[in-house]
């Protein structure tokens, strides 16, 4: 029997990020997955014969200090930019707007010339508030309170940082973490086709409106993990990510097993001591957990190990899967009408309105799903013919709203989404070779993703920062003893890997530190 | 054309309103020379009684007190001016089964009539009220402050920034993360972890979207909720009393403070606009062309009507101008008021209980119905089935209606100021029939009882009082436009940007409902101000 230092559970970008710098450190790291693919849901997999497509997520960056410091590049990371959003309106038309500034400037003044004024400020503010909040994820937040004198350091500082912007800046970034999105749309811009576009990220993977107060903080969550308006995915899927970061852990000297049996943790009077994976136990000083709270709590650690109190917090938390993921299987490229090439290495999106996202949210709220859904559309095979056969091509959708505990059935929603799309690519239909449909339960089911929560817990004010994963809890600790977290579930969340690095910060530099 | 008056005034007050007329009262006590010039005949705003129909004083808006501060109460004296409050007993919440909920004066007997819709809740209930209660403590100093500007280094500001440190410093860790989460989360899901009763449910997330243009499943109402609960009747939390003569004698008691602390008060006297000049407030001019001059110039009227009507944008920094102009203050609240030859008879209420009349009643049986109600408006339309809050105030005092007959006040959501084609005669009565109908499914006898009805839309509330799109509290009572934030960043200290100028209603910290709380806040920053 072999003994390991630290066991991690589960390999999503996080854990393996964690397992990178724990195993620099010297630990000996095992990583364990149950599932075959490394990454679980954050995976590229055949899906048809010769057709490669996202599980999960797909679009996602990791951050680029974690690429630079382990050397990602150097393991095969190869970062591919999807820097063109694309709105497809009504009547088969559509507009794109792009990195370039000047460029889109343009594009919105040929809707509507006082948004293209306005839209460089617009960005320039939510990077402002997206930048001040990357600074707050690459720190543990503060458990204390009233703060610690080391909690105060940390505050200070960002309130220092908030303070540089200027007054004006300083209150208008305050003011943006709480409003609604609806609400920032109406303060920026007039043209409905723009604020519908814009605002697509402050629901993306929540089942929440764009009507809904603290909105625009999902919208600055997704900017400032670089996964906001143009995003980004690697090249050979979103798996490759976690490609990388394997190849760069096994360097290290972590070990990774695929197909491990499933998984639980042994506590011993309050401590975790190492972890049954199938019928093997193994021991280990130090386990960590990549799975969501409530799966770790209530799953790979028995609840009665646990407080009452303890227990209904983790009971509390808000998940709410509503994404359903397709993938189709195209014999030929489909033509977008309107749509450039150039746009077609960037992502489509079917949200002309704000109003028509909150509609869709009415019905999703109720259980349902829209008969008129919000849809993110992406070509991964314009940036990486190696995902199809020659001359064909893999497209992904994105789907909201699927709530997780709603009845619809996977063709339903396939034919729903053929049928959108087919406004804009008329024969769209007669080019599926394949489909692939993943709703929220098939996510809890196979990949432990709470109520199919793709971010491990809803991305929102009230589970972020000191609340997140749980009050109390936000330094990755659990009140078991040698049991950590360190997934997306936690502080600040997404696939940045910033949630891993977080947690093996606060393990090398308190608890793991050599004797 | 323009008449110069002789007086000069220390200070004046635009409008009469309940925060006017404490800022007057208290600005008077201080020994300034004070004039209230309110455009209507009568002051009070939106805390008003009048008899719209012989022999029935209808609340035209606002119906309960409970967040008025008690230092006001103290200060001003007005008990001794005539304020009477008798303390509501009881909340009815007729369902659409047949069942009811009722919450009674005696707190054994809530806890059994909880039990009775589930055992769970009732022993959640106690816990639920304990931690309410104790949040809502810990948050009442910052209501009596002037709030600080967070971006400021003056040492008043770094003082006061210490100051709300403090308070939020002497929570508890526990009640500080619960505190954040209830800032953050919706109404709903903050009920959702508290209790599973429907009913029970239903009636409780009311308080989170009362004159609020959100759902109880929005982010936000969660903090509506906690100010519904900061309010105190001696020494009770969460408690709504209502005043003998309705909330209009309220506005009397303290207008009668103010008199006789020498405050001068002109009624018919609508302002038509600020006088500045080089940047400094002088005085009004009124529409008639009256002209008053004074040394300060203080505004009861909500944000967007002070500096987009009253002020001309030249004086103002753009800036400003454009925090003014993005505000939030669409509205969703109606106020129905009925004349009646009679009780309304609920079919759902128990025989004998029928002192649960006296009380609340409630037309919220679940959040999925106030949800509804809302997606139903939220696009420019109205709620086919509202949200309800009703009293009948001639039960509590019999001087509100001839002998023998009722009035009963229905505080009514949601119907959207923005109305798609805009309001007009022909909607009011379509709405307030919506209202009537969906009364009578739970009182059927309503329609053989009702003698006259009234309603208040936004668009009234807007013409008559002079509210801007009817809105209840000055402004949404959103995250992003409170404390420090309300009305404008740099601009929550009742201050603005025209020296000598002021703000005093619920367009600033703490914000709407019948409190007193801006009214004299202001008057204690000009104060500092003006010794
Ligand atoms: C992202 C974020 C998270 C926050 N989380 C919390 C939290 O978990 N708990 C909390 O109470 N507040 C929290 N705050 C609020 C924060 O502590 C202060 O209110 C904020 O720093 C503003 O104070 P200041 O502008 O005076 O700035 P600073 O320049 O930070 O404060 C001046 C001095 O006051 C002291 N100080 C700062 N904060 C505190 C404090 N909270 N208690 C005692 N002394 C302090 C420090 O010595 C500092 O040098 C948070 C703020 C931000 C931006
Ligand atoms: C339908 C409704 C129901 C409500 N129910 C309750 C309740 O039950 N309990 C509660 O606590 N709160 C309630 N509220 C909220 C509460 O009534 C208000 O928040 C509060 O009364 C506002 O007081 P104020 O003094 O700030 O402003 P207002 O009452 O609006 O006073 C402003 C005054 O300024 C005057 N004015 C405006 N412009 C001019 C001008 N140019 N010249 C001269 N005068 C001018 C107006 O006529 C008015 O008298 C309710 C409000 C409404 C509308």
């Amino acid at each position: 029997m072999s003994t390991y230092n630290t066991i991690i559970l589960g390999s999503s970008p996080n854990a393996l990020t964690a397992a990178c710098y724990l195993a620099r450190s010297g630990k000996k790291v095992l990583v364990l997955e149950p599932t075959e693919h490394i990454g679980g849901a954050v995976s590229t997999n055949q899906f048809a014969e010769s057709f490669k497509a996202d599980t999960g997520l797909m679009s996602g960056r990791l951050d680029a200090e974690i690429v630079k410091d382990l050397k990602l590049t150097d393991h095969g990371l190869e970062v591919v930019e999807r820097s063109a959003l694309s709105s497809l309106l009504p009547g088969g038309k559509s507009f794109t707007l792009s990195c370039d500034l000047d460029a889109t400037e343009k594009v919105i003044a040929g809707i509507s010339p006082a948004d293209a004024k306005k839209y460089p400020a617009f960005m320039n503010l939510v990077n402002l508030a997206s930048n001040f909040l990357k600074s707050a994820y690459s720190v543990t937040p503060p458990v204390n309170h009233p703060p610690s004198k080391e909690d105060v350091e940390v505050l200070s500082e960002l309130s220092a940082q908030l303070k540089g912007y200027g007054r004006r800046e300083m209150t208008e970034v305050m003011r943006l973490l709480v409003m609604s999105v609806r609400d920032l749309m109406d303060e920026w811009f007039v043209s409905p086709e723009l604020k519908g576009l814009l605002a697509t990220a402050a629901v993306r993977g929540t089942n929440q409106g764009p009507f809904a107060g603290n909105t625009t903080y999902n919208l600055l969550h997704h900017l400032a993990q670089g996964d906001g308006f143009f995003r980004a995915t690697a090249k050979g899927g979103i798996g490759a990510l976690c490609q990388a970061l394997a190849a760069a852990a096994k360097s290290y000297g972590v070990e990774i097993r695929t197909m491990c049996g499933s998984l639980s943790i042994n506590v011993a009077d309050g401590v975790a001591t190492g972890v049954t994976a199938g019928t093997e136990s193994i021991e280990a000083s130090l386990v960590i957990s990549d799975y969501d709270a409530r799966h770790t709590f209530t799953h790979l650690v028995a609840p009665p190990e646990l407080e009452p109190e303890f227990n209904r917090a983790v009971k509390n938390l808000k998940y709410r899967g509503a994404v359903a993921r397709l993938n189709f299987a195209l014999k030929e490229f489909p033509e977008f009408a309107g749509i450039t090439d150039e746009a077609m290495k960037g992502t489509l999106v079917l949200a002309p309105s704000v109003a028509y996202l909150e509609k869709a949210y009415d019905t999703s709220k109720r259980g349902d799903v829209p008969a008129q859904p919000y849809l993110e559309v992406a070509l991964p095979t314009m940036s990486d013919a190696s995902l199809a056969p020659s001359g064909k091509h893999v497209m992904s959708v994105w789907m909201q709203y699927a709530p997780c505990h709603s009845t619809a059935k996977t063709e339903h929603l396939r034919d729903l989404v053929l049928e959108q799309l087919s406004e804009f690519c008329p024969n769209l239909k007669s080019l599926v070779e394949h489909s692939q449909v993943f709703l929220p339960n098939e996510y809890e089911s196979q990949f432990h993703l709470t109520e199919g929560n793709l971010y491990g817990a809803e991305i929102s004010l009230a589970q972020s920062f000191y609340l997140r994963p749980l009050p109390g809890f936000a330094q990755y600790r659990t009140p078991i003893a040698q049991l950590y977290l360190c997934g997306s579930a936690t502080h600040p969340g997404g696939i940045s890997g910033l949630s891993g690095r977080n947690a093996a910060r606060e393990l090398g530099a308190r608890d793991m530190l050599p004797a | 054309m323009s008449k110069s008056t002789n007086n000069h005034y220390d200070v004046i007050v635009i409008g009469g309103g309940h925060n006017g007329l404490v800022n007057a009262a208290y600005l008077g006590k201080a020994g300034k020379k004070v004039l209230v010039l309110e455009q209507r005949h009568t002051v009070g705003g939106a805390t008003i009684t009048e008899e719209v129909y012989p022999g029935f004083k209808f609340l035209i808006a606002s119906y309960l007190i409970s967040l008025l501060r008690p230092d006001v109460i103290q200060e001003l004296e007005l008990v001794r001016h005539g304020l009477e409050i008798m303390p509501l007993e009881s909340t009815f919440v007729p369902l659409t089964n047949g069942n009811y909920l009722a919450d009674w004066p005696d707190h054994e007997a809530t806890r059994h009539e909880i039990e009775r819709h589930s055992k769970r809740d009732a022993e959640a209930y106690d816990e639920y009220a304990r931690v309410m209660r104790r949040l809502a403590i810990a948050l009442r100093p910052l209501l009596d402050m002037i709030p600080p500007d967070p971006t400021s280094v003056t040492p008043k500001d770094l003082e006061t920034m210490a100051r709300v440190r403090g308070v939020l410093n002497n929570m508890t860790r526990d009640d500080f993360h619960l505190l954040s989460r209830l800032m953050t989360m919706s109404a709903a899901d903050f009920l959702d972890e508290w209790f599973e009763g429907t009913a029970l449910k239903g009636t409780k997330c009311t308080s989170g979207i009362i004159g609020t243009f959100m759902g109880p499943r929005s982010p936000g109402t969660g903090y509506v909720l906690l100010h519904h609960y900061i309010g105190e009747l001696d020494g009770t939390f969460r408690a709504w009393g209502f005043a003998r003569g309705g909330t209009g004698a309220l506005s009397q008691a303290i207008a009668s403070a103010a008199r006789e602390a020498g405050v001068e008060i002109k009624t018919n006297s609508p302002v038509a606009h600020v006088n500045i000049k080089n940047g400094e407030a002088t005085g009004v001019t009124l529409e008639n062309g009256d002209e008053y001059s004074a040394s300060i110039v203080v505004s009861n009227a909500d944000a967007k009507r002070t500096f987009l009507k009253l002020i001309e944008p030249k004086h103002l920094p753009d800036d400003f101008v454009s925090d003014i102009n993005r505000f939030r203050i669409a509205s969703p609240a109606c106020k129905v008021n009925l004349a009646l030859d009679g009780l309304p008879e609920f079919t759902s209420m128990p025989k004998g209980k029928e002192a649960l009349l006296r009380g609340s009643i409630e037309i919220a049986p679940s959040i999925d119905y106030v949800e509804q109600a809302y997606d139903d408006a939220k696009y420019g339309g109205w709620s086919r089935k509202p949200f309800m809050d009703a009293l009948i105030p001639s039960l509590l005092d019999p001087g509100m209606a001839p002998p023998g007959k009722h009035v009963m006040s229905l505080f009514v959501q949601y119907a959207s100021s923005d109305l798609d084609g805009g309001w007009n005669e022909e909607k009011k009565a379509q709405f307030l029939g919506i209202v009537i109908d969906t009364l009578a499914e739970h009182a059927p006898n309503l329609k053989k009882i009702l003698i006259h009805k009234h309603i208040m839309t936004p668009w009234d509330l807007e013409r008559m009082i002079g509210l801007t799109s009817g809105h209840i509290f000055h402004g949404e009572l959103a995250l992003q436009q409170l404390f420090f934030l309300r009305p404008s960043p740099q601009w929550s200290n009742y201050r603005t940007p025209i020296k000598n100028m002021y703000m005093c209603g619920s367009s600033t910290h703490p914000g709407g409902c019948i409190t007193g709380a801006p009214g004299r806040n202001a008057a204690l920053a000009i104060l500092e101000d003006r010794p």
